[in-house]
């Protein structure tokens, strides 16, 4: 049986320091239970002495970071409007100003929710559909703008704050009918720096 | 060196730095990031002071005629500028510190395992390599999470995208790769209304990619983190809290905790019936009070892969640094932030290094922050023993920013 977890320096040869926890070898068994794959060995270093087997958690110098829930929160809010949320990132940790958390938000329509939570809930994006009819002189018809704009925004103001905004404006002003949506959020924000450029994750 | 691991007490050791001139038991002190709110206190790092006391933090920066301190105690304990305080989590447990930084002094931003977070990156399932509109079932034969999971994604296709929906003159959307997230499902999803249809209580996101970009090169990792409305709870998300006196001293106020006797970290051979394990071998942690041998799977803290397809630990959701070169050479802190400024005629670099036996699938892209790529920017690679480096040079008059279009897709360690 491969070893499986190394607590300290993987081999004698090796600079690995830490905890290192082997993922699977797929070529032994099938993954089922009765013939579950094999454990990758931990001790398997490649020419730099540096562990080159799968694992499942790699304390190994060239590993940056993971995911540590630091702050959590919902809420709602109505067509147009926004919200700021404090989560005190940058002060409980020892940051630089222009640093940011890493952070996830997730929302759903009035319709998604039942009984209280959600039973769908998607991605922050900005969204417009447009089309626009031509006068036509013959039928006498008025040139028409139609337009579907939805959008859930997000982003953070500074190191300790982030803002949510609901730009789900409907019809925004066009000649269809649409009066936007409510919508209902969820927000992780994460002890790791924000890996992703100020989007959500 | 510092230690990289530590096991058993959660002790961190910090000096006093300002005293609140009034009132006792609220100061500053270094390294206060360290300090969680419910720490327990102690001035000599054996005890709680005085007697029968129970002393912990109640709040972290709290806030007195315009200045922030960093603690306030339960207790009016007195202590003076440059004394040796020490705070300790309520439960033992296990801390990994990230490369060249010591594990002992508690900085969860620079840890990649600690047992005092309630939540982290575990996987619940994952996949790749996925070029398929259809839903993906991840639940399988696993049990059904009681929540909506943080899925995290990665395809070819995201970021901005212009079509063409229906009888629409044009469709944009800021974020291609869109998803409909359950508990049970991933489902490619995207952002398609027929603008003169588009009345009452539509709604523009739906099943599918008919319009926007399909789906192309797929991976994801399901995380057991709740990400979604009404499952942000306290009994989701926060370490247990009581106004039991088990395990506490004489004088305890509400909202501690402390439940001795439970086995938090195993290294090993586990049988967990709860949870329908026997035997399985690895490290497991559970959370703060719960007994790894006896705690229900979304109590694990940390697990390690049974083997078994469809069971439901499948590693830990991790990045590789992309400063690798600057870590091994002046000690540096990994990061996975890839984010660089580069002033006019000079260049930045990335360095990533990949000690697997598998092959990644790298790809890198950047952006100028006031006008999007430039062609004034010389970008080159070279992979050699496993270490890739990225160099990039400007030598326009503006600024070159390195943000999130700058993307190595090769984030996984937790890969099968």
């Amino acid at each position: 049986m491969s070893n499986r977890v190394v607590i300290g320096r993987r081999t004698s040869a090796s600079n690995d320091r830490g905890l290192m926890i082997s993922g699977l070898d797929t070529s032994s068994g099938s993954g089922t239970s009765a013939s579950p794959y094999a454990r990758a060995n931990v001790l398997s270093v490649n020419a730099q002495n540096k562990g080159n087997a799968v694992h499942n958690f790699d304390s190994g110098e060239h590993v940056g970071g993971g995911f540590h829930v630091f702050h959590y929160a919902q809420g709602s809010l109505n067509k147009n409007t926004n919200t700021n949320v404090t989560h005190n990132w940058g002060k409980d940790n020892e940051c630089a100003t222009a640093d940011r958390p890493l952070f996830a938000l997730r929302w759903s329509y009035a319709s998604d929710i039942s009984s209280g939570v959600a039973t769908k809930c998607y991605k922050p994006m900005d969204y417009t559909g447009e089309l626009q009819i031509e006068e036509d002189e013959e039928d006498g018809q008025d040139e028409e703008n139609f337009q579907a704009v939805e959008g859930v925004d997000v982003q953070h103001v500074n190191n300790n704050t982030i803002n949510i905004d609901n730009l789900m404006l409907g019809d925004n002003g066009a000649d269809n009918s649409h009066n936007g949506h409510t919508i209902y959020w969820a927000l992780v924000v994460f002890y790791e720096d924000d890996w992703n450029g100020g989007r959500s994750i | 060196m510092g230690n990289r691991t530590r096991l058993g007490s959660l002790r961190t050791t910090h000096t006093v730095t300002a005293i609140h001139p009034s009132f006792a038991g609220i100061f500053s002190c270094t390294n206060a990031q360290a300090i969680k709110k419910y720490s327990t206190f102690s001035s000599n790092g054996t005890s709680n002071p005085g007697s029968n006391l129970y002393t912990y933090v109640t709040a972290r920066n709290p806030t007195y005629s315009g200045t922030t301190y960093d603690v306030a105690l339960n207790w009016g304990i007195t202590v003076a500028v440059n004394d040796t305080v020490y705070f300790n989590w309520r439960e033992n447990g296990i801390q990994v510190s990230k490369a060249n930084v010591d594990a002992t002094a508690g900085d969860t931003r620079k840890l990649l395992l600690d047992s005092r977070i309630r939540r982290r990156g575990q996987i619940y399932a994952m996949g790749s390599g996925i070029n398929s509109n259809n839903a993906i079932a991840f639940k399988g034969s696993k049990s059904e999470l009681g929540y909506i999971p943080l899925v995290v994604t990665g395809e070819t296709n995201s970021g901005e995208a212009t079509y063409s929906t229906g009888g629409n003159d044009s469709d944009y959307t800021t974020e291609a790769s869109q998803f409909i997230f359950t508990k049970t499902t991933l489902t490619p999803a995207e952002a398609a209304a027929d603008a003169d249809n588009y009345d009452g209580t539509d709604k523009a996101i739906v099943a599918g990619r008919s319009d926007a970009p399909n789906v192309a090169n797929l991976n994801f990792k399901v995380l057991r983190i709740p990400c979604a409305y009404g499952y942000m709870t306290s009994a989701n998300f926060d370490n247990p809290t009581t106004t039991s006196a088990n395990g506490m001293g004489t004088n305890t106020s509400p909202a501690v905790y402390k439940q001795l006797g439970n086995k938090r970290v195993l290294s090993g051979k586990l049988t967990n019936s709860t949870a329908g394990y026997s035997n399985v071998r690895g490290l497991y942690v559970s959370r703060e009070g719960t007994d790894i041998e006896s705690c229900n799977k979304d109590d694990f803290l940390f697990a390690s892969d049974t083997g078994v397809i469809n069971d439901e630990m499948r590693g830990e959701a991790q990045n590789l640094a992309v400063n690798y070169s600057t870590v091994v050479s002046s000690s540096a802190v990994p990061t996975p932030v890839a984010v660089t400024n580069i002033n006019s005629s000079s260049s930045g670099s990335i360095s990533v290094f990949n000690p697997y036996s598998l092959a990644p699938a790298v790809s890198t892209s950047y952006s100028n922050a006031s006008s999007g790529q430039n062609s004034s920017v010389s970008f080159s690679s070279s992979v050699s023993n496993g270490l890739y480096s990225f160099t990039f040079s400007t030598t326009s008059s503006s600024t070159l920013s390195l943000t999130s279009g700058f993307n190595i897709q090769l984030s996984s360690l937790a890969l099968l």
